[in-house]
């Protein structure tokens, strides 16, 4: 062997993995090429020196959120298991809902019309306020509606229709109802099909001067795909 | 000097004997619990894998300052696929896997790197600039800078590596794994796991070594001796 073969080898030496023919070769050029044996040396004391690199730790606050998430996941996870679990889950929902609505809130110094548009929409949330603001309030450029994250994972069958979804600050859904295709409350189960569904997508809370706000999107389903709109 | 060598040591194996604390799960307890939604498992899963993944992914990063999100990208991809984990390869193979292709996705300039991977896989050029020093058997400023584990030194030198080779060298000499885990992992033939390995630790050394080896004004061959 030359010294470019043998060079090509050392990785494989030093791991355990040549055959004993070719382990003899190696050695056979070692004892003889004091630059190879020097180099083979090196790597040696580099793979052990990068085995014994001390583990980094991990920030602490790391761990926090991947415990925070595990939970989340988990009951997400869960809720899918039985319908007692489901309508567990969406009760809490809820109950966050109702104490988020409930809750005083601290409104930020940004003048009257803003103020007034987010404490209505909070006390408020089935009014319909950030849909078309070009239309019914001054405030386009400022106010951004709420839309569509990620899509839940899985779909269903059903027919054409559209739902008004009303999303809180925190991009959940607290509420919605059948805008079109009335026809299709009537159905309990594609009804619990379809909270399942928008209870597992993903919102982007509307904004007002960079506030997150209540907001609502309208999402319609057409067989196979659904549109998103405002 | 070759003695040493020659003992190489044969601890390459799957489960990396004496890395298992106490009260570690085995995969197929792991995988059962998680599937179940099992509190435990979640936690578990967290323990044993949040500080290698950590590293991996630390090391892989261009920006460390990053690692802590790809980390949660990585445990979520890990919490919604895991119903979906066939058990084809390892779990932890898996797990890595996701890790080092979550990883990837933060890199837009990998592509570039994985081109340029092409071109410094082909042949070497005839002059491939080796360093020989003739050992002189006292401790060089090569050995004193390993011995003292000048650590700060050697991760500058992973991280001016190329992306691929880093990534095969990181799972092989830091993260203990065989070569069929790390093809598994990087989805590659064991033959390029091979030469990346090989590629990668040359690199490493020659980068270190002429650092800390200014050239001396004897002493050198320009080419090795055939
Ligand atoms: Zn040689």
């Amino acid at each position: 062997m030359n010294c470019r073969q043998v060079r090509a080898r050392f990785s494989e030496l030093l791991d355990g993995r040549l055959s004993e023919t070719e382990r003899r070769l190696v050695a056979s050029h070692l004892e003889e090429c004091w630059s190879c044996a020097a180099a083979c040396e090196q790597t040696r004391r580099l793979r052990e020196t990068l085995r014994k690199l001390p583990a980094l730790a991990p920030p602490p606050e790391l761990t926090s959120a991947l415990l925070v998430m595990a939970s989340r996941e988990r009951a997400r996870q869960l809720a899918w298991r039985t319908p007692q679990a489901l309508a567990g889950h969406l009760a809490d929902r809820l109950r966050l809902w109702a104490e988020n609505i409930m809750r005083p809130v601290a409104l930020p110094v940004a003048g009257g019309l803003v103020s007034a548009l987010i404490l209505f929409s909070m006390l408020v949330p089935s009014v319909l306020f950030l849909r078309s603001p070009g239309k019914d309030v001054p405030l386009v450029g400022l106010v951004q509606e709420a839309t569509v994250a990620t899509p839940a994972p899985f779909g269903f069958e059903a027919g054409d229709f559209t739902l008004e979804v009303t999303v809180d600050r925190q991009g959940r859904m607290v509420d919605y109802s059948i805008a079109e295709g009335h026809r299709l409350i009537e159905n309990p189960r594609l009804r619990r099909s379809i909270e399942n569904y928008v209870l597992f997508t993903g919102f982007r809370p509307a904004t007002a001067f960079g506030q997150p706000v209540y907001g609502k999107v309208t999402v319609s389903f057409r067989r196979y795909r659904f549109d998103v709109g405002s | 000097m070759t003695s040493r060598i020659l003992e190489a040591d044969n601890s390459e194996s799957v489960t990396a004997p004496g890395q298992e604390e106490p009260g570690e799960w085995d995969e197929r307890k792991l995988l059962e619990g998680l599937r179940q939604g099992s509190e435990e498992a979640y936690e578990a899963l967290i323990r044993q894998f949040q500080q290698p993944i950590y590293n991996l992914v630390y090391r892989l990063l261009e920006d460390p300052s990053e690692a802590g999100d790809v980390v949660q990208e990585v445990f979520l991809k890990i919490f919604r696929k895991v119903g979906s984990f066939r058990g084809d390869s390892s779990l932890r193979t898996w797990i890595y896997r996701i890790a080092v292709n979550q990883a990837y996705n933060h890199q837009r300039w990998f592509n570039r790197h994985r081109r340029q991977e092409v071109e410094l896989e082909g042949p070497e050029p005839a002059n491939s600039g080796y360093s020989h020093k003739i050992p002189d058997r006292g401790p060089s400023p090569f050995d004193c800078a390993l011995e003292h584990e000048q650590q700060a030194l050697i991760e500058a030198a992973l991280a001016r590596l190329n992306p691929s080779f880093r990534a095969a060298v990181v799972l092989r000499d830091i993260e203990e794994l065989s070569y069929e885990e790390i093809a598994e992992i990087l989805q590659v033939a064991l033959g390029t796991v091979k030469s990346r390995i090989q590629r990668g630790r040359e690199a490493l050394r020659r980068d270190l070594a002429e650092r800390l080896e200014p050239e001396p004004t004897y002493g050198w061959t320009p080419e090795p001796a055939q």
